[in-house]
């Protein structure tokens, strides 16, 4: 598989007062077309750090992103929104719907920045909510807008679909039904899907699985079979 | 188009403090519109009358000129043109009317036309024979009269009956004033009127010599520079007075409007737009911190920061765009009704609104760019913020020793809430210090609003009496012996008491500075004339060794007390120099007082007077008196004088008074503004306090409190604010024919704290409301 993104010796550190925090101390991976990731590991170990680096919302402190031939780690504001823009899809563990906006014009919001969207209403009915596109995120249960998030992510269509625990606020049957939809893009547009969890039962679904431990890829490991996530559990 | 979808349902559930907003641009852009448009309107009209018109570059008046005189003159280098003429002014007897009326007649060779210099517009027939006259419309206005009506004249004891064949106007009494001592028009009482040159000269049996000229000077060439050399030629013929458009009393009048108004126009709008913008940064800056987490996860999808910032500008863009339109529109309605007011006091062929395209424009994009700047001070975050960084909760604030920890004492008196309240002041100073500037510049025009009765009583009430205690006076076309004057008058059916006055026209002088005044000569034992200070509330004794002046003359003079001022007159050929003994706080008028003998003293006259003032039971006899003196120029009837400053203040009153209702707005808005910022902000921490089982009663006194004690830091700063206020607009408005009173009663800072007081209730109690409606399940599951 041809490689999309390939991240060398990143590292990150925060300065929290006087006190250096080594979010990652030198990572080094890539994500080829098409693939299914699943990034493991418990809460502090650097795996939100590592995804926020790779979708371009946060900058590294050393170390190359590379994507497409394109080093993102020197890219300056305006080329780094460029790529957020063309490149890459992101989904919240906590939704981030904007809330004065309906389900269907969350999803336009991202639709107007692409060149080439896929069709809001065809999403709608994709997630199941077809006839809901006029409720308020409000009006909607975790679940759902969890869902219409993902419809947003993907409405323009990118690349690289990043997602931050994307089941952390969620109920086991519900998180099947949004890993079902995560699953689909990645199987029917053939798009790149990077999932963050701490939940290990949910790695069975990846092609690949990172486990992360202090801010370090502790070992990657590949499913020559992975499940699909109805038969995934936690 | 999403974004814009999402800022207007925003901004329609805020909407009450966006309206608040608007309001405060409409006004400002409303006030900057609607003066502008009117001064701009009255600037153009003035140049081009004066333009068409010939209006002469400056003027003087001689005893007499012969025509080889104005030949003279023309051959001073710098001199383009001289116009000789006679003016004189008459007694017209108007049938039905019970007033001294005067009319300046002014010489014209019709066979000239149009003149050299000062030229005159007319409506009606032009002159066909030697008893027409061409008269002031105005003052034909007034009177009823109508062309082809007849109208009786007494110069000297010589009558005449003239012919109306038009009503004409001319540049020189846009303004029509006797002299600067009038201060306001009053065409009742007098009026211009032009009538052929022969026809005066048989009136006057004045032939061959002109008291009247006009100077036009080459380019390049001033008065300053010529008045020497003009000087020397005209002293020969009794040189009486020699003044620039400056010195002219309408070009003067029109000048200092156009000033007033103009500073006004430029700076007072700016405020509303200026508050308007700080309640929009606040804003913004809550709703940017509120949506933290929206603006990271847009700047994620590939919103860029311009884009972004762009999206947050457009609630001020709206706000500004709607005030702005809003104002120009309502300000180009109310420019009408000014050049309405305009035209009653100044007489002017056209007072069009041609030039209002740029007010209009410039109105919208000063509203339109408050409202961007405003919310760009409160976005401008945004650029800052990394996408990663704004899907975090905001860091908490260090915590520093605060107050309480500083002053013990103050922690032990106030109770668990009370802590709150003021820890709350101390962690949100930028909040706080706006809230505090909130209710000073509140209370500031409120004071403002309550102290408008005493202003009126300093500017005008106290002038008539307080001051110029009578009730009517007569002056006299040449100055008369003191003795002779006032027993003319006491011996008078009806006078009850007459006292002799002097006023004598000079021109006072210190350094660069040089003002025209009429000294007041005031009899030392006098009963109907005062020298009342209206911020001591007494009487200062009449000074027999030199001048008292009231505050704003010494002011533009730049003297005070024991500073000597030069004086000069027609009276004597050289200057003579004049203590100052005293300063009297005086709002009408620009006034020099002195003991009436010591003045004739001072200008080596024998005991003389140039007007009575009386008391009586019957202004009738006076009437009729006058009707038939010879040498009375004009009686004054103080309660008609006080009459017309009424008139004549009653726009600058709606002006304040809108002002004042804004300020209560402004007050309202800014509180209601916080409050609800605060609220907003300390949802979730309030919520819990509910849930633990606090009243909302309970809850709302946290935020009740912290209000009361930045009201109370407010209006503590409001009393010097209502000084630098009335001092800041007497700055604008003041003209030589009045000033605001700066000083405010006790009783106006007691309203401006009601006002305060009930703006913070109110708005407490919509704050109690709200947090009556907290839905307590939502806010504590919202995430922080």
């Amino acid at each position: 598989m041809k490689a999309i993104l390939e991240a060398k010796d990143v590292t990150k550190v925060y300065q929290m007062g006087e006190v250096e925090v080594h979010a990652l101390r030198g990572v080094s991976f890539s994500l080829y077309e098409g693939e299914f990731v699943v990034i493991l590991g418990p809460s502090g170990s650097g795996k939100s750090t590592m995804l926020n680096i790779i979708g371009g919302i946060d900058r590294s402190t050393a170390g190359q992103i590379i994507f497409h031939n394109q080093n993102i780690s020197a890219a300056n504001e305006r080329e780094l929104t460029v790529y957020r823009r063309n490149a890459v899809g992101f989904v919240f563990q906590f939704y981030n719907l904007i809330p004065n906006l309906t389900a269907k014009e969350n999803i336009l919001l991202t639709a107007e920045l692409s060149k080439s969207p896929i069709d809001t209403n065809k999403l709608l009915d994709e997630i199941g909510l077809g006839d809901r596109g006029d409720h308020f995120p409000a009006q909607l249960s975790g679940g759902e807008q969890q869902r219409v998030a993902i419809a947003r992510a993907v409405a323009k269509n990118p690349e690289l679909l990043l997602c931050d625990e994307p089941t952390g606020a969620l109920d086991f049957q519900t998180g099947i039904q949004v890993l079902r939809l995560l699953k689909d893009f990645n199987r029917d547009y053939k798009k790149t899907v990077a999932i963050i969890t701490h939940n290990a039962g949910i790695g069975e679904m990846g092609d690949r699985v990172f486990h992360i431990r202090d801010g370090l890829i502790a070992k990657i490991t590949t499913n020559d079979h992975p499940v699909p996530p109805e038969e995934v559990s936690w | 188009m999403i974004l814009i979808k999402k800022a207007v349902r925003a901004m329609l559930s805020n909407k009450r403090a966006y309206i608040a907003c608007i309001i405060l641009i409409t006004i400002g852009i409303l006030m900057y519109t609607a003066m502008g448009i009117a001064i701009t309107a009255l600037e153009e009209s003035t140049e081009t009358y004066y333009l068409e018109y010939n209006l002469a570059d400056a003027f003087a008046e001689v005893t007499a000129i012969p025509h080889s005189g104005i030949e003279n003159l023309k051959r001073i280098e710098g001199i383009g043109e001289v116009q000789g003429r006679q003016v004189y002014e008459a007694r017209a007897l108007i049938p039905g009317s019970d007033k001294v009326i005067t009319l300046r007649l002014i010489s014209v060779n019709i066979n000239e036309r149009p003149l050299a210099l000062n030229d005159y517009l007319y409506t009606g027939r032009d002159f066909s024979n030697p008893d027409d006259i061409m008269i002031g419309s105005a003052f034909l206005e007034a009177h009823g009269l109508e062309q082809e009506d007849s109208v009786t004249l007494i110069i000297e004891g010589r009558q005449r009956v003239f012919q109306i064949c038009a009503g004409a106007d001319s540049p020189e009494y846009v303004y029509t004033i006797k002299d600067t001592t009038d201060m306001l028009p009053d065409p009742e009482t007098f009026g211009i009127a032009f009538i052929q040159g022969e026809a005066l000269n048989a009136f006057t049996n004045s032939y061959g010599v002109y008291n009247d000229l006009s100077f036009r000077f080459d380019e390049g060439y001033s008065l300053k520079k010529l008045e020497t050399a003009l000087e020397d030629e005209l002293d020969k013929y009794g040189l009486v007075s020699l003044y620039d458009r400056d010195g002219h009393p309408s070009c003067a009048m029109m000048d200092t409007e156009l000033k007033s108004v103009r500073s006004m126009s430029t700076s007072v709008p700016f405020v509303f737009v200026a508050m308007a913008m700080a309640i929009l940064y606040l804003m913004m800056k809550r709703i940017i911190e509120q949506e933290r987490m929206q603006i990271g996860t847009l700047k994620a999808f590939g919103y860029s920061n311009l884009e972004v910032v762009s999206h947050y500008m457009f609630y001020g863009g709206v706000t500004g765009l709607t005030g702005g339109l809003i104002g120009v529109a309502l300000g180009y309605l109310t420019s009408g009704s000014m050049l309405e007011i305009y035209k009653v006091f100044f007489r002017l062929p056209e007072l069009n609104r041609n030039s209002a395209a740029g007010l209009i424009i410039s109105g919208i994009i000063i509203g339109l760019a408050g409202g961007l700047a405003g919310a760009f001070a409160g976005a401008r975050n945004i650029l800052k913020l990394i996408p990663a960084e704004a899907m975090r909760p905001i860091a908490p604030k260090p915590v520093r020793k605060d107050i309480l920890r500083r002053l013990p004492f103050l922690a032990h008196m106030l109770t668990m809430r009370g802590h709150m309240a003021v820890r709350s002041i101390g962690r949100n100073k930028f909040r706080s210090l706006f809230i505090v500037m909130g209710v000073t510049f509140s209370f500031g025009i409120l004071a403002f609003m309550a102290s408008y009765g005493s202003m009126i009583d300093d500017m005008m009430l106290n002038q008539f009496t307080k001051v110029q205690r009578y009730e009517g006076k007569i002056s006299f076309n040449k100055a008369l012996s003191q003795n002779s004057a006032v027993e003319s008058v006491i011996s008078l059916q009806g006078i009850k008491t007459a006292e002799g006055l002097l006023e004598i026209p000079a021109e006072l002088k210190k350094t660069y500075h040089k003002e025209s005044v009429y000294i007041t000569g005031i009899q030392a034992d006098s009963q109907l004339y005062k020298i009342y200070d209206n911020v001591l509330k007494r009487n200062l004794p009449i000074s027999t060794e030199g001048l008292i002046l009231n505050n704003g003359l010494a002011e533009r003079l730049d003297v005070g007390i024991g500073d000597v001022l030069k004086a000069s007159t027609n009276l004597l050929d050289d200057d003579i120099e004049l203590l100052v003994t005293g300063v009297v706080n005086q709002n009408l008028g620009s006034n020099a007082y002195i003991e009436l003998n010591a003045l004739c003293r001072l200008f080596q006259l024998n005991s003389t007077a140039t007007a009575v003032i009386f008391d009586t039971d019957n202004f009738n006899f006076i009437k009729d008196f006058v009707q038939e003196a010879d040498n009375v120029s004009s009686l004054e009837n103080i309660e008609y004088t006080r009459k017309l400053y009424e008139d004549f203040m009653a726009p600058y009153y709606f002006m304040i008074y809108m002002m004042e209702v804004m300020a209560v707005v402004v007050a309202f808005a800014i509180i209601y503004n916080t409050s609800s910022i605060t609220l907003s902000e300390r949802k979730r921490e309030f919520s819990t306090m509910k849930v633990v089982g606090m009243h909302t009663g309970e809850v709302a006194e946290i935020v009740a409190f912290e209000y009361w004690i930045l009201t109370f830091v407010g209006a503590i700063l409001g009393i010097p604010f209502t000084g630098f206020l009335k001092e800041a607009l007497n700055s604008v408005m003041e003209t030589e024919m009045f000033s605001i009173p700066t000083t405010t009663p006790i009783s106006a800072f007691v309203t401006a704290v009601i006002g305060c007081m009930v703006s913070v209730y109110l708005s407490n109690l919509s704050t109690k409301r709200s947090i009556s409606k907290f839905d307590l399940v939502e806010v504590l599951k919202e995430r922080e």
